[in-house]
Parts: structure tokens; sequence; C-alpha cells
């Protein structure tokens, strides 16, 4: 009983986390019908800015908790500047080409982001310490014990699913970037701005895998290679909740959370190949996802 | 002797119905007009016709075959051919690889990985290429062609699959007169030439009423006039759907 | 009367490779080892592109799964030496047998979806062979992968492996132009310039894609078997997604509308791998930056830059591509909506 319960928390933590990284996939393939295999590597920015900011709080005499806590607005906060150049610079230049071209695009992207980020970190491992205020561990009934940062990790997500949720049913912006994924044709029609619309998208977009990222960081060792990890499962739970729908990250998250903690108990080392197989299951009997639109 | 007869044929996208119980016989070897104002329900029969749509009621005999419900694939290999209104060709391949490609499929050798049956399936679409005069474009992509001569190596992809019934959805759509023209002349010769029977809708009165041998007017999905070209034109019916309709 | 430019069309495929091959037979003989190996290497990736550019660039089914077989190729070979010491010979003509059925299942599976849902499904069993080998640790020798004699020792030297993989490579790419230019081929590529019309004229899309998925496997497990003979290894990496988009991209590099393009690709990346990996950690920044810049102006690639054809039809380079790409995203577009 004590497993399952740790177990199923810790799958409700690595799925807030894909929630976060999927969320913004979606919207971007919902809204710009392009796929950012660039993505990850937002994601993997996030996590390695907090680390580096971390680390340089020694220098400057600032306690590295405090730190902390800046970095997990500042980080996020570039990234999402980082992501409304991409889109300014390169993307904006391709929305009439074929979608092939686009993908080798954002393909190029993430090598040119992977490299970069060699170059300035480096190879080696990196990790950020917690704050003392977010180490230790809940204790449930029963003497399972849960580690306090994991229920911080899923208090984020929750944060952002529902600042999400407002955003997109409870305000002008939420409706607009609504009718780019579901309507493009009366969006025209409204005389929205749309390029400046599709930078948003893709900025915001940006901004909730740097959230990711640098939340991750205490969690897990930092290297690089996190780009092209968390890109194939991000895609999958984008995908089977039906591209462009955020609710349909959340819920393919909470699936594919679970699924890998399934794996880890039943076949623990082929876990993530339960992923893999949810999605071809998936897109076998539904090919747009839970809770997308079916294309005619 | 008709090649295709049509019963009850019936269309509904939820509410709204779109055929409503249309007859209608063509005769083989004959040009038969499907005419009508718009929305009449001209396209949505064509695609009950060719199985781009199922129909909601009704049925359709293709030669004493009930074909209702088949794919154009199918279709297609038993002789029901369609071409296209909106230009429907492999854009970047080459005009005669274009008409080659319907030759290949029609000669059921689309599944050959020998060069060897290539020569003869190009020279069956450089034949075609001739029958419509499309020879001088043969080696340009089919995008790169004007509209008339896209509607045309159209036509010739139809002729490629040697059909018995062509349906051609409004032929002469976009063309100048000119380019009207050559068209006109193009299916009367096909259908002379190869005892080709032809089914098209059209809003041109004056190509419908030039090369007809039977004429149906549709109006609000139900069949209001069915007969020779100077019957139709003369019935009552039809002139007051169309008051006010007349040719630009 | 055949002109310059149809002669050109029809034969510059057959005539290039058969002289590239006297030519590169003949140094064989003088090239020092580091040559060797560098030009084994741009073989045996210029064939698994040239087989995945007919699925991409001539089928336009863009499938991140080509890696899948590939790798099951070379893990054919070692694996079969590994635990049944099988003869090589005989392990050399499975591999793109077990290519040939493995794309047969994935195909089977992954043709049913359309586009983008494709792509991910061929992603998710390129990932999931991946794990497979990473983590079946008592088959595969998980994450280290498999090293041996697994060659024969005549094969395993520099000179003879490399008129091998040359003979194999070339003899594959030519094969692959042969299906190319058959009625098959042609066929394949009006699928992709207009599927419904190609319906409309009584193919069949899906059993024709699924034959060119599994001709494109079987030629990537066996662009698979010779890197075991280049390389005498076989190991994970060969299987996961980024290594089913490095034939696309050599294939873009080169030009998809080419059907040599992707072996110029293959030779531009490896040596521009090989040659930045010595200056710099950071190769991948470079080749991004390359890719990015080839998407922006030159999308038809390097040898649609130096193309007859481009030249040879109405209006400027700039203006066709215009039309080219516009066609294509209102074609997809269509789709999609």
């Amino acid at each position: 009983m004590h497993g399952l319960t740790t177990s199923l928390f810790s799958g409700l933590t690595t799925a807030s986390l894909l929630f976060l990284v999927a969320s913004g996939l979606t919207l971007i393939f919902g809204a710009l019908r392009i796929i950012n295999v660039a993505h990850g590597s937002l994601y993997m920015y996030g996590a390695f800015l907090v680390s580096s900011l971390v680390a340089a709080s020694a220098g400057i005499n600032v306690p590295a908790s405090w730190m902390f806590w800046l970095a997990l607005i500042v980080a996020p906060l570039l990234v999402a500047v980082l992501g409304g150049l991409m889109e300014v610079l390169v993307l904006r230049w391709l929305y009439r080409r074929n979608h092939l071209l686009q993908l080798l695009a954002t393909f190029a992207l993430f090598y040119i982001l992977a490299g970069t980020g060699l170059l300035i970190w480096g190879g080696q491992y990196r990790s950020v310490p917690l704050p003392p205020v977010l180490q230790g561990h809940f204790m449930l009934t029963g003497g399972a014990a849960f580690p306090i940062y994991d229920g911080f990790v899923m208090a984020v997500a929750l944060a952002v699913g529902l600042s999400m949720w407002w955003l997109l049913q409870r305000t002008q912006l939420g409706w607009r970037i609504r009718a780019a994924i579901e309507d493009p044709e009366m969006l025209a029609a409204t005389g929205t701005n749309v390029r400046a619309l599709f930078t948003g998208v893709f900025t915001l977009g940006a901004l909730l895998a740097g959230i990711a990222g640098a939340i991750v960081g205490p969690t897990q060792s930092i290297t690089p290679g996190l780009d092209a990890q968390i890109l194939v499962s991000a895609f999958i739970v984008a995908v089977i909740g039906g591209l462009g729908s955020v609710a349909g990250a959340a819920l393919g998250a909470l699936i594919i959370g679970l699924f890998e903690t399934a794996g880890v108990l039943w076949a623990p080392n082929f876990e993530s190949a339960f992923i893999y197989v949810a999605m071809i299951l998936v897109l076998a009997i539904r090919p747009w996802g839970l809770l997308g639109v079916a294309e005619s | 002797m008709s090649l295709l007869a049509i019963e009850n044929l019936a269309k509904n996208f939820g509410g709204f119905r779109a055929v409503d119980g249309v007859s209608f016989d063509v005769a083989a070897g004959t040009i038969h007009a499907v005419i009508g104002p718009n929305g009449a329900g001209k396209t949505t029969m064509f695609n009950l016709m060719t199985g781009h749509l199922r129909p909601s009621e009704g049925l359709i005999d293709f030669d004493g075959m009930d074909i209702t419900g088949r794919r154009p694939s199918w279709l297609a290999r038993r002789g029901l051919v369609r071409a296209f209104q909106i230009t429907n060709v492999f854009p970047r391949l080459s005009v005669l690889e274009n008409v080659e490609c319907a030759v290949i499929a029609q000669q059921r050798v689309s599944g050959s990985l020998l060069f060897r049956h290539r020569s003869r399936t190009r020279r069956a679409a450089a034949e075609l290429l001739e029958a419509v005069s499309l020879t001088h474009t043969s080696g340009a992509q089919a995008m790169t062609l004007s509209h008339g001569d896209q509607r045309t190596l159209e036509v010739a992809l139809a002729l490629a699959t040697q059909p018995r019934l062509l349906l051609l959805d409004e032929p002469t759509a976009g063309m100048s007169p000119w380019e009207t023209e050559r068209m006109v002349e193009l299916v009367r010769g096909l259908a002379r030439s190869r005892g080709l029977t032809v089914l098209f809708c059209e809003h041109d009165m004056d190509v419908v009423f030039n090369i007809s041998d039977r004429v149906t007017v549709l109006h609000q999905g139900r069949v209001i006039a069915d007969g020779a070209p100077p019957m139709v034109r003369s019935d009552r019916n039809v002139i007051s759907v169309y008051l006010g309709e007349s040719r630009a | 009367m055949m002109r310059a430019g149809d002669a050109l069309r029809r034969w510059g495929v057959p005539v290039t490779l058969a002289t590239a091959l006297a030519v590169f037979a003949v140094f064989g003989v003088y090239l020092s080892p580091r040559w060797l190996f560098f030009l084994q290497t741009v073989f045996v990736l210029g064939l698994f592109a040239v087989a995945t550019n007919l699925l991409v660039g001539y089928g336009g089914l863009v499938s991140f799964g080509q890696a899948s077989f590939y790798g099951l190729g070379a893990y054919v070979l070692a694996l079969g030496w590994l635990h049944y010491k099988a003869p090589f010979v005989l392990l050399f003509v499975l591999a793109p047998v077990f290519g040939a059925v493995a794309a047969l299942v994935v195909g089977a599976l992954a043709l049913r979806a359309r586009h983008l849902y494709f792509a991910l499904l061929t992603l998710a069993f390129s990932q999931l062979f991946f794990t497979i080998a990473n983590q079946w640790y008592g088959f595969t020798s998980g994450a280290n992968g498999v090293f041996g004699a697994m060659v024969p020792r005549v094969l395993a030297a520099p000179r003879v492996g490399y008129w091998f993989i040359l003979a194999v490579s070339f003899v594959s790419i030519f094969l692959l132009w042969l299906v190319k230019i058959s009625p098959f081929g042609l066929t394949l590529q009006a699928i992709r310039e207009n599927r419904k019309r190609a319906e409309a004229i009584g193919v069949d899309v899906y059993r024709h894609q699924l034959y060119a998925f599994v001709i494109a496997g079987a030629f990537a497990a066996l662009a698979g078997a010779l890197f075991v003979v280049h390389d005498q290894s076989a190991y994970p990496g060969l299987l996961d997604w980024t290594k089913s988009g490095e034939p696309i991209l050599m294939a873009m590099i080169g030009g998809l509308d080419h059907f040599l393009g992707p072996l110029v690709g293959a030779a531009v990346f490896q040596f521009a791998h090989d040659y930045l990996l010595k200056h710099t950690h950071a190769w991948e920044l470079v080749l991004g930056l390359v890719l990015l810049a080839i998407v922006l102006f030159a999308p038809d690639g390097l040898l649609g830059v130096l193309s007859w054809r481009n030249r040879a039809s109405s209006g400027s380079v700039r203006v066709r591509l215009a039309r080219i790409l516009g066609a294509a995203a209102e074609e997809d577009g269509r789709d999609h909506k």
C-alpha cells in the first residue's frame, strides 16, 4: 500500500511536469499549426538558467534559497523572450511554406539551441539545491512519505492550469487564441492582428516550457539531452489529449503519468515503453486525440 | 438503352435536403446536360453519382449494376469517371506524367516495379495528349498551364481511364470564349469518335443547348424538366426559374 | 526525338552512379584509412538517406521512424553473431528481410493516420525500439551496445570493407532508382501530389504507400547492416528519433527533389560533422544554422540550386519556388481543414 501511494504521487508529479511542457506545445500547434521540435530545448534552457542563477548567487552574496525563488520568476521570462525571438526572426517567414519546411526549421532551431547550450553551459551535470522550506517530506497516514517539493511541483502545475483555463475561457485574448485553433477563417475575419497573436501564442508556449524547466531543477540532474528526452513524452501527451486542447494536455499528462507509474511497478526498466504503446493505442482508435476535434 | 439510371436519389445534410428525390436516365452514347440555378443541387448530385458522397436515399444504376455508395476508385475502374471542377491535377508532375499516371492506373500496372512497362504507358499517354491537342505542353509542369489547358488536361486524365460514362463538372467555368469553344469541340469530337457518354453540369446556356442531346433541369434539389433541348428551352417552369438568371 | 534535357533526366542518375562507382573504386587503392573510413560512413548514410527520401521526397510521407529499421538491420547482424554465432552472409541477407517485415507491421498501423499523426506514430515506434534495445540488457547488452568480431576479418579490413560497402550501397541505390522510375514510383509521386485524385483514378493509396514504406524499411535495414561492416558494433543510439531525422536532413541539404540529393547531403553532413567535431563541441550549432539557412533561402537543396530543370523552366527560380511551396501549402491547408 505504501509503495502504491508513493508511486501514485510520483506519477502525479511526472504528470504535472508533462502537462506544463505539453500545454505549450499543444497551444503552439493548435494556433500556429507548427510542430515545435525546439520546445524541449526551451524547457532545458529554463532548467539551465535556474541552475546558473543559483550557482551565481554565491558570487554576489545572496543566499541560494532567495536566488532560487528569484530564478523561478526570471528564468521562465527569459525563456519566453527567447521563444518570442524565435518566432519573430525565423518562424514568421515560414507560415506560407509547406509543413515539412516549418518542421525542419524548428528542427534546425533544436540543433542550434542544443549547440549553443553546450557552448554556454558545457556538458557536465548540474544540480539545483532545494531551498530549505521545500525540503523534507509530508507524512501521510499509513506512513508513506511524500516529498514536499513534489507537492510544490503539483501546486505550480495546478496554478498554471487554472490560469490557462481562466485565460482561454474568460479573456478576449483567450477567445482569439481559441479561434485561431478552432476556426482560423473566422479569426481572420474579425480583423485581429494575427501576426501579433501568433508571436504572443508562441511566447506563451515558451513561457510554459520555461516554467516547467525552472521547477524541474531540484528533482533531477540537469544535462544536455534533456531537450530530446522531454520532447517525445510531451508530444505523446499533447497528441493523446488532442492537439490544440490544453484540457487535453492535462488529461493526457495524467494518463501518461499513471501509465509510467504502472510501468515502473509492473515492468521496471521498460516503463518508458509503456507510453509509446499508449500513444500507438490512442492514435489507432482515436487519431485526433481524446479531446481533439476530428479533422474532416 | 440507358447507361445510367437514377431513382429517387436524395441527400440530407442535417436538416437541409440538398437533393430531394431526383430521378432521370442517361442514354448510352448521348451528351446529357444537368442545369439549374446556383444551389439547385447539381454539384451534390455529381458527388453522389461519383461516390464522393453517400446518398441518404435512392438508387444509382450503372449499366445494370447497382453502384449506390461505391467509392470513386471502384467506379473509375468500371468506367464511370469524373473530371473535376476545381482543377485537381498532379501539380508538379509534367503534363505527360499526369496522363501517364492515369494510364498506369487504368492498365493496372501501378504496382509494377519494371521500367519497361512505362514505354507502353508513355506512348498511350502521348496519344491521349494528341487527342486533346495538348502535345505542345507535354514537358511542362502541370501547374504552369493556363486555366483552359489545365481543364483540358483534366479531361485527358479522365479519358485515360477509358470511361464509358464521363462526368464533367462545369467544364467551361472560368474560360474565355475561345477556350470555351475549344472545349465544346473537344467534348463533341470525343463523344463521337469514342462513343463516349457524357454527363455534364453547366452554367453556360449556349454551351448546353449547343451540344446536348438531352437536358435535365434541377431546382432546389428536384427535377423540374427533363427532355430534348428545344422542349426544355421553352418549358414554362424552366423559364420562370431562370428569370433574372440569364447568362451575363 | 530526345533533347539534351530529357536525356539528362532519363539517364543522369545511372550514369553518375556508374561513373562515381568506378572513380571511388579506383580511389580505394590509394586512399588513406582515414579517408576510407570517412567514405564508408558517407556511403552507408547515403544509402539510408536515399531510401528514406523515396518515402519523404518522392512519397511525401514524412517518417520519423526510419532509424527503427536502420538500427534493426544493425542489431540483426550484431545479435545474430552474439547469441547464435550465425554465419555473416546469412545475417547480412536476413537484415533487409527483418527490416521489410518490421516496416510492414509499423507501416500497416502508421499509414492509417495522415500527415502529422503518421509522423508521430513512426516516431513512437522509433522510440519504442530504442527503449527495448536500451533496456533489454539480457538480450541486447543495453546501453553498452554490442561489440566484437561480428564481421569476417576480411571485411573488417578498411580497404576491402570500403569496396564491399561501396559496391553494395551503390547497387542498392541503383535498385532504388529503378523503383523510382517504375510505374510504381510514378504512382507514388502522384499520390504525394494529389492523394484524392490518385484515388479517383483507381489507385489503392494505402496499399501503395505501405509497399513504399516496406521498400524504404528494407533498404534502411540493409544500410544498418552495412554500418556494422563499417563499425563492427550496434548500439541503441542507432534507433533513436534524432537518428531518424538525420537522413531527412541529408535529403534536405542535397535536395528532396533530386534522386541523388541525399547522397550529396550525406557527404556534406558527414564532412561537416567530422571537421567541426575536431574544432568545437558545438557542431550541432553549425548544423542547425546551415539547415536553417537552407530552409529559409534554398529549400530546394544544393542540387536544386544547381539544377538544370530550374533554369530551363518559365520564370525565375524564386517565382517558381514560391509557386511550388504555395501550391503545396494550399494543398496541405485544404487537407487539414
